[in-house]
């Protein structure tokens, strides 16, 4: 026998260094992460179900059934567009809620913490309920309806058809689970060049999430001369589209003083204005659900609040079916014959989650897709998107300006973009206070279907928590819930300028940035607005609204 | 009382009725056995996981598809020579990476492959060319494993803690389990080790099946042998064939006395594995039954280990070191004896770890030189290592022990860990 523990002893130490062979790389771990772990961007993070793109929510157009939500999650389209992964689940979270009174308080830094803290259990502590969605791999879902008013149940549906739901009380309920066109318009690349984000352009590891994702070069809406990292190259037009090359070598420091000029004396827009989502699929989980269904005082609860999830199974739960005993494999095949229910695992404590979808732009713009900073509960981090803001704010600000339009940032008069950090919110508070507290000017009144008095939305209250507020009373158009159509992106941009001033002849409203208009007078090239102004395909007039997807493209499944 | 019978006999169903009940029952115990079968067989038919044999082949295949001048064939070279654990594979995946030697990324897996050969020299100066490991976790793996070889527990586990409270990852959690085993708290380390489990997705099966592995080892270690076999059977049936899974289990049989089986077991090991630790112990297991064949097998553990010796002497020594010194003391040989004291030494010189001070302690020890073994007894006892062999060696020295001070952190952090999951 002793002989038996010294072979132990160094078998043990072979398992040891096995550890580092076998071991998968760490950051790949599908756990609890932010965006990061699934984010493809980066050169060795491969695309994932997990992956969550959007999050669309509006009051219906079709009042047929009564007032009705249209809930629409979206994702990367794996295995491919129309497919599912079994292992994965989707969730959307719906809360009624009562609309919240214009904020009265203080415009500080504590007078904004105090806010939220004393809303903090009308914002968290709310019942909630929840659509959860899996998948057998055999072109169904089942949809189960939890902790609504009417009680739980579930349906198995199949997936690519509009399927209707019908509630215990006889309520109806569109479905639709399966592969769409990607309802994402946007200049993707334009965006990660204003911020100077490597992993668009260069291969880096997803390792390098912190020190080498965003490169410490000012953010800018305008080249900045001698940026020749991310400038664009007429000699490489594809980088960051369709080519990534190598890195190359630091120092990344910015050492230049003005913008990139052409010989008329234009700017260089970061921005061209291409679709880069153009031609793209994505699988998504959405419903139209009668608002008497998500709260049991439709009348006054004019606000849905609403957020998704991606969930993915656990190998733990797994081992079972891996690692059956004849007894097991019985008794499953026996369970097996008599409900088509045992194909799909609901068990929540069988699954982790991946992904979080509320505010659209968050992850990217405030969240820094930090793992941390995953869930509904992100009001703790609103001194930190206050310092981040105003790293923005330093970057798009000057640029703004600029162009010669007004801006809410505090940049003291500063000719041209700084990279600026901050640790502290105190620091970073008096340049953004304007930003933060001013209210998200619309461009007419179209939104407020109601003619309801609806105050307008300040910046910070967008920011947490992070959820998509719907306003019932309105088109849902962001920042009153976001649609489809809505230019998300570049009205995010618009929450830098001043909305109390003129942008040309009108006040600046959050459509401001999309009107060609403005550009063709700006001295500027190109002469484009910022993103695509629409789709790459027409939304449909019905549910799902989300148009057909395109032919597959390989590079879904190859990439 | 024959009465009593015989009216009982009177009173016997009719043979018509008791025909029919026996067929019914008969039919009822058919129809239960054809839907068993039925129900096996759909049992049967549910998705299967990964198998290492499976594995092999597909890995095999790229690889033989792929052009040496592909870097991609550099990589797959690793990846295979990782999986089957042969010595002469990693040494052909060292050279097949060196040929990509500006391609940073090959470097890193070379810097790795050389660091798991324990080859710390060569690996640290690569490493070393890879820039700072500050914000690159792949690199901080490797510093992390340099730290240990080295012995440098204090600013491993500065960078574990690091890790653990900024991103967690399963396999952060998993070292720090091991370290916490080898600190001496064998439960917390295993409660650490189901939190790293509980972070696994279904794409990583074969991490899962890893990780009971390392909990059998743990049980193996503190000689719970019949919670270890439970721990490698698991292991095996969520990644059957994988020959360090079924070597650690053929070993548990043994020990619970099983030989037949891990006999059995470890025959199919050897056909997998170059280690010579294998036919070792296959050998000893077949000494009273058949002497001749476990004769020749303690001959092949001698061939394979020249072999493994000429590509990364300190990876092929230090796997066997153990088995000499026991050797040495039932039958010392001069031979052995040379070897035990120059490997030992240079294991030790390499990477003065708590192992390789417990090995070159236990070959002074043969020696009858005391006084350099107390001296490395009283550096011992300076790490946190708290295994049986170190609190032996402390006792035969009269040095005290104290309790590693991470071991009174960890609950919290565990607790942590969970709130986080």
């Amino acid at each position: 026998m002793k002989k038996h523990t010294a072979i132990n002893r160094s078998a043990l130490a072979s398992a040891l260094a096995l550890a580092l062979l076998w071991g998968s790389l760490p950051a790949q771990a599908a756990d609890h992460n932010d965006p990061n772990a699934v984010n493809s961007i980066y050169d060795d993070v491969p695309l994932s179900p997990a992956d969550l793109y959007d999050i669309f929510g509006y009051p219906s157009s079709d009042t047929s059934n009564g007032e009705a939500l249209v809930a629409q999650l979206t994702f990367a389209p794996l295995p491919s567009t129309g497919k599912f992964d079994p292992d994965m689940m989707y969730k959307i979270h719906l809360a009624g809620a009562k609309r919240a009174s214009d904020y009265k308080g203080e415009e500080t830094l504590e007078g904004m913490l105090t806010y939220v803290e004393t809303l903090k259990k009308g914002l968290l502590d709310f019942d909630n309920g929840e659509i959860k969605v899996t998948f057998n791999g055999k072109d169904q879902a089942r949809v189960d309806f939890l902790n609504f008013p009417e009680g739980d149940f579930h349906q198995i549906i199949d997936t690519n058809k509009v399927v209707i739901i019908t509630s215990p009380k006889g309520q109806k309920i569109k479905a639709f689970v399966g592969g769409r066109d990607d309802a994402f318009f946007n200049n993707l690349p334009g965006f990660f060049r204003s911020i100077n984000y490597a992993p668009q352009f260069y291969k880096v590891p997803v390792e390098k999430y912190k020190s080498l994702a965003e490169l410490p070069i000012p953010k800018t809406l305008l080249e900045l001369e001698g940026n020749d990292l991310f400038n664009f190259n007429p000699q490489k037009p594809d980088l960051g589209w369709t080519l990534k090359e190598q890195l190359p070598p630091g120092p990344y420091e910015w050492k230049g003083n003005a913008y990139k000029k052409d010989a008329n004396g234009n700017y260089r827009f970061v921005y061209d204005g291409i679709d880069a989502q153009a031609g793209r699929n994505i699988n998504t989980v959405g419903f139209e659900i009668p608002l008497a269904f998500i709260s049991k005082d439709p009348a006054t609860d004019r606000i849905v609040r609403m957020w998704g999830g991606s969930y993915v199974r656990k190998a733990s739960s797994l081992v079972k079916a891996y690692a059956p005993s004849a007894w097991d494999k019985t008794w499953l095949g026996f369970k097996g014959m008599f409900t088509q229910d045992l194909e799909f695992n609901t068990r929540d404590s069988d699954y982790n989650q991946v992904d979080h979808d509320g505010v659209p732009f968050s992850d990217a713009a405030l969240s820094m897709r930090y793992d941390s900073h995953v869930g509904v509960a992100n009001l703790k981090y609103l001194r930190e998107f206050t310092t981040r803001f105003a790293h923005l704010g330093w970057g798009f600000g000057p640029s703004v300006s600029a162009l010669g339009l007004p801006t809410c940032f505090n940049h003291d008069n500063s000719p041209i973009p700084v990279h600026k950090t901050y640790k502290l919110a105190t620091e970073a508070f008096p340049r953004v206070k304007h930003c933060f507290f001013q209210k998200l000017r619309m461009p007419d009144n179209s939104w407020n279907k109601s003619g309801k008095d609806i105050p307008l939305r300040r910046t910070f209250e967008i920011f947490v928590p992070n959820l998509t507020a719907v306003d019932m009373d309105t088109t849902g158009t962001w920042p009153f819930g976001r649609r489809p159509e809505d230019q998300v992106a570049t009205r995010f941009l618009a929450t830098f300028l001043d909305m109390d001033k003129n942008c040309g002849n009108a006040p600046c409203d959050v459509e401001t940035l999309n009107q060609p208009a403005l550009w063709e007078s700006a001295p500027i090239e190109p002469k484009t607005v910022p993103n695509p102004r629409f789709n790459d395909k027409p939304f449909l007039p019905e549910f799902p609204y989300l148009a057909e997807p395109w032919p597959e493209k390989p590079h879904y499944a190859q990439k | 009382m024959n009465d009593v019978i015989y009216s009982s006999y009177s009173e016997r169903p009719n043979p018509l009725l008791r025909r029919i009940l026996f067929a019914v029952g008969l039919s009822l115990l058919l129809a239960l056995v054809v839907l068993a079968a039925i129900s096996y067989w759909r049992g049967a038919q549910l998705p299967q996981g990964p198998s290492y044999l499976q594995d092999l082949q597909q890995l095999e295949t790229k690889h033989h598809s792929l052009s040496k001048e592909n870097p991609q064939s550099a990589f797959v070279f690793y990846q295979l020579a990782k999986h089957t654990g042969n010595f002469a594979t990693a040494k052909d995946a060292e050279i097949a990476l060196e040929l990509f030697a500006q391609d940073r990324e090959l470097n890193l897996i070379r810097a790795k492959l050389l660091l798991s050969m324990h080859e710390v020299v060569r690996g640290k100066a690569l490493l070393e060319t890879l820039g700072d490991s500050r914000h690159d976790s792949r690199l901080q793996d490797l510093q992390l494993d340099l730290y240990l070889q080295q012995g440098d527990y204090r600013n491993a586990l500065a960078m574990l803690d690091n890790r653990l409270a900024e991103a967690p990852q399963w396999s952060d959690i998993a070292l720090y389990a091991h370290l916490l085993h080898k600190f001496g708290d064998s439960a917390l380390a295993d409660q650490f080790y189901q939190a790293a489990q509980s972070r696994l997705s279904v794409k990583q099966i074969k991490d899962y099946a890893w990780l009971e592995l390392q909990r059998g080892i743990i049980d193996l270690e503190n000689e719970h042998y019949p919670e270890a076999k439970v721990h490698f059977a698991q292991a095996n049936q969520i990644y059957p064939g994988h020959w360090l899974i079924e070597e650690h289990l053929a070993e548990t049989l043994a020990l619970l006395g099983n030989n037949d089986e891990a006999i059995t077991l470890y025959e199919a090991v050897i056909k997998k594995s170059d280690n010579p630790m294998y036919f070792f112990a296959l050998g000893s297991l077949l000494e009273n039954t058949d002497p001749v064949r476990a004769q020749q097998l303690k001959q092949d553990a001698e061939t394979h280990f020249v072999n493994r010796y000429g590509h990364y002497p300190l990876a092929a020594a230090g796997h066997l070191l153990d088995v000499w010194i026991e050797q040495q003391q039932a039958h010392p040989t001069a031979e052995n004896r040379a070897r035990l004291l120059e490997l030992s030494l240079a294991n030790v010189q390499a990477r003065p770890n708590a192992e390789a001070l417990i090995q070159r302690i236990k070959v002074l020890q043969l020696e009858q030189q005391n006084d350099e073994a107390q001296q490395l007894a009283q550096q011992l006892a300076a790490t946190p290592w708290r295994t049986a062999d170190v609190i032996l060696i402390a006792n035969t020295y009269g040095i005290s022990l104290v309790q590693p001070d991470v071991l009174s952190t960890a609950p919290q952090l565990l607790q942590e860990l969970s709130m986080r999951d």
